[in-house]
């Protein structure tokens, strides 16, 4: 085992809290589940609202914690010295917590009033997905100038820029400039929406993407030994293609918000493109796994980066493909279509990067050199949140289609259309199996933890590396 | 009616995607493993993504300009695979890798 830098050590805090918030995530999931089931579960206590909210806000800030502690990980290795402004880096950990555990006390606690310029700068902006008001959104623009700025200084005190690094740079710079485009007030609906998807979609389908191919670089050169050069010239390619679809994919949102009718045009091709680079990455995967053939010192990190690869391709890709032409996306627009899109789209393409980030941290700091990280629970865990994502994404679909087959294109979109559609067995049937395979999930989240704090630590682990050693 | 063409226009936009990944993934493995067979079980995959994407081109539902957008792509899709196992391989070979 390594002696780690400053930096490390305040990865390992980033992960942990991300995995705790993946946690709330799964919780905040499983009431909003049973609420669709039984809508007066805790009515007037815990509203489906605030529980959605609590729910996606959760996982956006985990992820980006899994993120912001990867490159805290990889930065002193890639430069060869310890981070510049590690103290600024800890002040902004401890910032972005305390934030966080504000922002969901109000949550809980301050819903209802009457709604003023005060209320959106300290208890929301009323934005759906990033509702948190502005005083947090200033602290996350904070964090993120604060990782740009380690990872500048850092590279420019190393004297040492390397290809990886300057993608990284680059990406930062738009992951904290994207988000002040939601940040301000606009009272016209349409305007205020144009802006709200440079964050929404922006950030999720261009910067993040970006991001996760610069931290599963690193990671394949460091777990698989690839060399740089490949590295680096398959992250030119992988940029060139998802900012070359993703950027003027944007369009598929803004089909409907009033925005000119020649963006049906331009979000309709280019999302139709979008789906390229996910296959084009699935090719380097096999190739990948042909090479190695699946065999490394961290087999739970090379399975999940291999799960990367794949889901990113189910979730983003055959399930956004599939409702993105603007002639189906007018019936399908809002529906659970798009909620089962975006569970696997964001598991495939992020929950699975930030596991194979932190089984990979965990093989460095707990494993000894020339033994083995594996075992059974990490097996189990990985394939009962495949599993049952799956199963809830298949619910979803039932229920997304019974919306735009029945309410949407057969009744005509109106307010009885819904109750009768709500109503369909299809939509109660479907409700009920998301809720079974959220349990499931649960049950496989709680199976990963267990892992994750025991992991190369258990006896069996030791004996196995033995045996392979 | 409407409802059953939506149906299908999703379905075959499914379907088409679903297809190209299988296309991409049993490529790559064929070419890997050195098994012309599950390249030629590629090809399955790949005639089928074609056939997924004409059913978008021949709906009827879909203008003049969506129906080229959709048989370029489908057209696009079935060298994708091809076009990027050349690129991986002639870069893992230029490393020595």
């Amino acid at each position: 085992m390594e002696r780690l830098y400053e930096s490390q050590k305040l990865a390992l805090w980033y992960f942990w809290t991300a995995i705790l918030l993946f946690g709330a995530q799964v919780l905040f999931g499983l009431i909003a589940a049973y609420q669709f089931i039984n809508p007066d579960f805790l009515y007037g206590v815990l509203n489906f609202m605030t529980n959605r909210m609590l729910h996606i806000n959760a996982m956006v800030v985990w992820l980006l914690m899994g993120f912001i502690g990867g490159i805290y990980w990889f930065l002193p290795v890639e430069t060869g010295r310890e981070v510049v402004g590690i103290r600024l880096g800890k002040l902004a950990y401890f910032a972005f917590v305390g934030a966080v555990v504000i922002v969901v006390l109000v949550y809980l606690l301050k819903q209802f009033g009457s709604g003023e310029m005060l209320t959106l700068w300290f208890i929301t902006e009323g934005r759906e997905y990033i509702e948190a008001p502005r005083w947090a959104d200033i602290g996350i623009v904070a964090v993120a100038l604060t990782v740009a700025y380690n990872v500048i200084a850092t590279t420019l005190a190393s004297k040492k820029i390397t290809g990886i690094l300057g993608v990284l740079i680059v990406d930062l710079a738009a992951l904290f400039g994207l988000y002040l485009a939601g940040m301000f007030f606009t009272p016209n609906i349409t305007v205020d929406q144009f802006w709200w998807w440079w964050v929404v979609h922006l950030w999720v389908e261009a910067t993040w993407e970006v991001l996760v191919g610069v931290l599963m670089g690193w990671l394949l050169m460091h777990l698989l030994g690839t060399p740089r050069k490949i590295i680096e010239a398959w992250l030119y390619v992988e940029v060139m293609l998802v900012f070359g679809t993703g950027i003027l994919g944007l369009g598929h949102h803004y089909y409907w918000i009033g925005t000119p009718e020649y963006w049906l045009g331009i979000g309709g091709f280019f999302s139709s493109l979008e789906p390229l680079p996910l296959v084009a990455m699935v090719v380097h995967a096999v190739y990948d796994a042909g090479v190695h053939k699946l065999q490394t010192v961290n087999r739970p990190a090379l399975f999940w980066a291999f799960a990367q690869a794949f889901g990113n391709l189910f979730g983003a890709g055959v399930w956004g493909f599939m409702h993105t032409l603007p002639q189906i996306n007018l019936y399908s627009h809002g529906t659970q279509m798009a909620a089962a899109h975006g569970h696997l789209a964001f598991f495939g393409a992020y929950v699975a990067a930030n596991l194979a980030l932190f089984y990979f941290i965990l093989g460095k700091t707990r494993v000894k050199e020339g033994y083995i990280l594996n075992g059974t629970p990490w097996r189990i865990a990985y394939v009962g949140l495949i599993i049952s994502m799956f199963g809830m994404v298949a619910a979803l679909t039932v229920a997304g289609f019974a919306q735009t087959m029945i309410e949407r294109a057969t009744l005509g979109s109106t307010w009885d259309a819904y109750i009768q559609a709500q109503m369909h067995p299809w939509m109660e049937e479907a409700f009920r199996w998301r809720m079974f395979f959220g349990l499931f999930f649960a049950l496989s989240y709680l199976i990963l933890l267990y892992d994750l704090i025991t992991a190369g630590r258990r006896v069996e682990q030791v004996k196995e590396a033995k045996v392979a050693g | 009616m409407l409802a059953d063409t939506i149906y299908k226009l999703m379905l075959y936009g499914f379907l088409m995607v679903l297809f190209a990944g299988a296309y991409a993934i049993l490529y790559a493995m064929g070419r890997f493993s050195r098994l012309p067979l599950l390249v030629k079980l590629s090809y399955l995959f790949a005639f089928l993504q074609f056939l997924s994407g004409m059913g978008l081109v021949l709906s009827g539902y879909l203008d003049l300009i969506w129906r080229g957008i959709i048989f370029f792509s489908i057209v696009a899709y079935l060298f994708i695979p091809q076009a990027m196992w050349k690129v991986v391989v002639s870069l893992h070979k230029r490393h020595g890798h």
